[in-house]
């Protein structure tokens, strides 16, 4: 717990606040709609960073917990009349309960045959959304999703109250590491042999980590289904869970921060290039996809730890002294 | 604690060099042309929805630059400013709040897909900002916003079309196959609801993937259920894949497609197996057959040169809806004297023929075409005939 407390984190904690807190300041409106896009999808990859690289398990299918998030608010407002609020909260649990079931089926499974099944699972649940016409919508989805209440100008109101959650997912994922529990998830994910002799249930603390990277994707999809208004199967797809995959690693897997990070790297990539293809209109379309595709490869061959483990590295090399047990948690 | 201080110094630094970049990115675009006229459009030309969005683009970009020859509007040059939503619903509603916010158009067309249509259209209608879409889904229009609209045919026009044309031909069974993606679900929706108001029976009921490779099971099917016709919905390949098959199957009786196959991409995907197929489609493909009466005919012969010169290929259906939704906005406009703040109001009243039809909207209906507007074509040496 000390680690969490230390002036370093204090520090790392305070530019973050800073920077998300004065942010919509800086930006124009259009910028404001990056902002919010971005802390939706920081705080699914920040539940994903707790999976992949504390617990050491791979999902492909987080869109898909994504989308259930979304789907139940869609559904419980539209065709249930429910308050945007109280469908927000359930929004949260059903894909937590989602993922613990799907956790409890494939328990057993590592390594490929994992990553196999939570790929499956993912085409399984945005097949479903467009095959259930009558509570889904079907292809054409939900459309007139009400707006939080409060928070329902979609503008600073509702970047604030992203990064709001941003921050909560962030603090209690922080407070989960350095826990017990994140000890537990590191064991596992250094070997399961290793702590199962050590008396670690390392299927409960499996299972725990998809619960909670359900819930975090829940609350982003919820969120998410509020700012757009409309949802169809579309964004929740393969292609989604492959981008959240990407800033996780990129950013390095084994860290919150990282996953943070590489969220807001990969987001800025986008918006880098619309900018500069004002100037250079080679740079219009899908040439980001490319640059994506060219950063992942790049931090597989040069930096497969991700970019927040590599800085800390770095900078422990350059300190004298030995790093207190932050270090350790680059592993 | 150096170490701290340096990692927050870097990462101070990562984001002011974000911040700036945002900055003035965000200021460069403010600075366009001065007192220009500008108008948004968001299409989509990259990802699953390019074929759509490519020949809207080019469609609207020739006709701004036309317009802008003959000195643009009002004497203010023409600006369009067109974004890729990258076939992406976020993509879409980041495009709109761009081009509404940072630079402040005026009105917007787009765009190509449902999905994005529906998501700008949940942000136009609460900024009153005015928005064309080049989409089908029938909640965009439906029901009608102020200052929402759209210009493609419906499934609800092509239903109402073919079912006409099975009616004078006497074929009361139909079998009827569609794809599972909006464009299809949404015509299979329209052909259940209005079989019995033509007095037609549906005899058979199948779909498939978009991707799938083989339909032959459910031709299978549809062979052995005593149809008298089949009515195909599906965008290309899939049509193709099922002429070809049902030729294969021996399957001879009558093959609609719909107007989402309705290209030059249908003919050369499909060969030989297109020849006698019919087709529901827009005027625009066969310039050369309209009859000289029809209003459309002089709009649709002009569209048809001016693409060709530019692009030297034929313009398809999608080039024409965009087409279409540029020149009703500059009608509206010159119906207010270029007063933007009415402009969302004023599309409602503009009584235009276009390419793609007569668009005449009323206080329910903001899409304003008629099923007349849609012609039923046959594939004879490997070209689109008129029938009706």
């Amino acid at each position: 717990m000390k680690a969490l407390f230390s002036k370093k984190s204090l520090i790392v904690f305070g530019v973050y606040l800073l920077v998300a807190g004065l942010f919509p300041f800086f930006g124009s409106d259009y910028f404001l709609s990056v902002g919010i896009i971005m802390g939706l999808h920081a705080i699914v990859t920040i539940g994903l960073s707790l999976v992949m690289g504390y617990a050491g398990q791979i999902s492909l299918g987080q869109a898909a917990f994504w989308g259930i998030g979304a789907y139940t608010t869609g559904i419980l407002t539209t065709k249930w009349g429910m308050s945007p609020w109280f469908a927000l909260l359930i929004a949260a649990l059903i894909p937590a309960i989602a993922a613990f079931l799907m956790a409890r089926a494939i328990a057993g499974l590592q390594g490929y045959y994992l990553a196999m099944a939570t790929l499956a699972m993912g085409f399984i649940v945005q097949i479903v959304f467009g095959e259930w016409e009558s509570v889904t919508g079907g292809m054409g989805g939900l459309v007139g999703i009400p707006a939080l209440p409060l928070f329902d100008d979609l503008g600073v109101d509702f970047y604030y109250l992203v990064w709001g959650m941003v921050t909560l997912v962030l603090l209690f994922s922080l407070g989960i590491i350095h826990s017990r529990i994140g000890r537990a998830f590191r064991a596992i994910h250094k070997s399961e042999i290793a702590a199962t002799s050590i008396g670690i249930n390392v299927a409960n603390y499996k299972l725990l980590a998809f619960v909670l990277s359900g819930l975090f994707a829940g609350i982003s999809g919820g969120l998410y289904a509020n700012y757009m208004g409309i949802i169809d199967p579309q964004p929740f797809g393969l292609h989604e869970s492959i981008k959240f995959l990407t800033m996780v690693v990129v950013g390095g897997a084994a860290s919150v921060w990282g996953a943070l990070l590489g969220t807001i790297l990969i987001g800025s990539i986008g918006e880098v290039m619309l900018i500069l293809s004002e100037h250079f209109p080679m740079l219009k379309g899908d040439m980001d996809t490319i640059v994506y595709g060219a950063i992942l490869v790049l931090c597989i061959i040069f930096m497969p730890e991700g970019l927040v483990p590599r800085l800390q590295k770095i900078m422990a090399k350059r300190q004298e002294e030995p790093l207190p047990a932050e270090r350790k948690l680059g592993a | 604690m150096k170490t701290g201080l340096r990692f927050g110094v870097m990462s101070v630094l990562l984001v002011v060099i974000l911040l700036v970049s945002a900055c003035t990115g965000g200021k460069e675009v403010n600075s366009g042309v001065n007192g220009s006229l500008k108008i948004g459009a968001v299409f989509s030309m990259t990802g699953p929805n390019s074929p759509l969005g490519v020949p809207e683009k080019q469609a609207v970009e020739m006709q701004v630059k036309k317009l802008n020859q003959s000195g643009g509007f009002n004497g203010k040059p023409i600006e369009l400013i067109i974004e890729d939503d990258k076939s992406d619903n976020t993509e879409a509603v980041k495009a709109i709040r761009k081009l509404h916010k940072t630079d402040g158009v005026v009105a917007v067309l787009g765009s190509s897909g449902s999905g994005p249509s529906l998501g700008m259209v949940e942000y136009a209608s609460k900024q009153k900002l005015p928005l064309i879409s080049m989409a089908a889904a029938d909640q965009i229009t439906n029901p009608a916003q102020s200052g929402i609209y759209k210009t493609p045919h419906t499934d609800i026009h092509g239903t109402k079309r073919i079912y006409q044309f099975l009616k004078e031909k006497g074929w009361a069974k139909v079998g009827i196959l569609y794809d599972s993606n909006t464009y299809g679900s949404g015509w299979g929706k329209q052909l259940k609801k209005y079989a019995p108001e033509y007095g037609l029976t549906l005899v058979s009921e199948e779909k498939y993937g978009t991707k799938d490779s083989s339909m032959s099971t459910q031709l299978t099917k549809i062979k052995s259920s005593g149809a008298q016709v089949l009515i195909i919905a599906g965008t290309n390949p899939a049509p193709s894949t099922v002429v070809k098959e049902a030729k294969q199957l021996g399957l001879t009786i009558p093959i609609v497609s719909s107007h989402g196959s309705a290209n030059k991409k249908f003919l050369e995907l499909a060969g030989e197996s297109a020849e006698g197929i019919y087709m529901v489609a827009g005027k625009l493909l066969i310039p050369d057959q309209l009859k000289a009466d029809d209003p459309q005919t002089p709009v649709i012969k002009d569209f048809v040169t001016n693409y060709k010169e530019s692009y030297l290929v034929l313009p398809d259906g999608f080039a024409g809806y965009s087409y279409d939704g540029l020149n009703m906005i500059i009608e509206a406009l010159k119906s207010v004297d270029g007063d933007t703040s009415k402009l969302g109001e004023a599309i409602e009243k503009v009584n235009y023929i276009g390419v793609t039809g007569q668009f005449r909207f009323s206080k329910t209906d903001h899409n304003g075409l008629k099923e007349d507007s849609m012609v039923i074509l046959q594939v004879k040496g490997g070209k689109y005939q008129l029938v009706n």
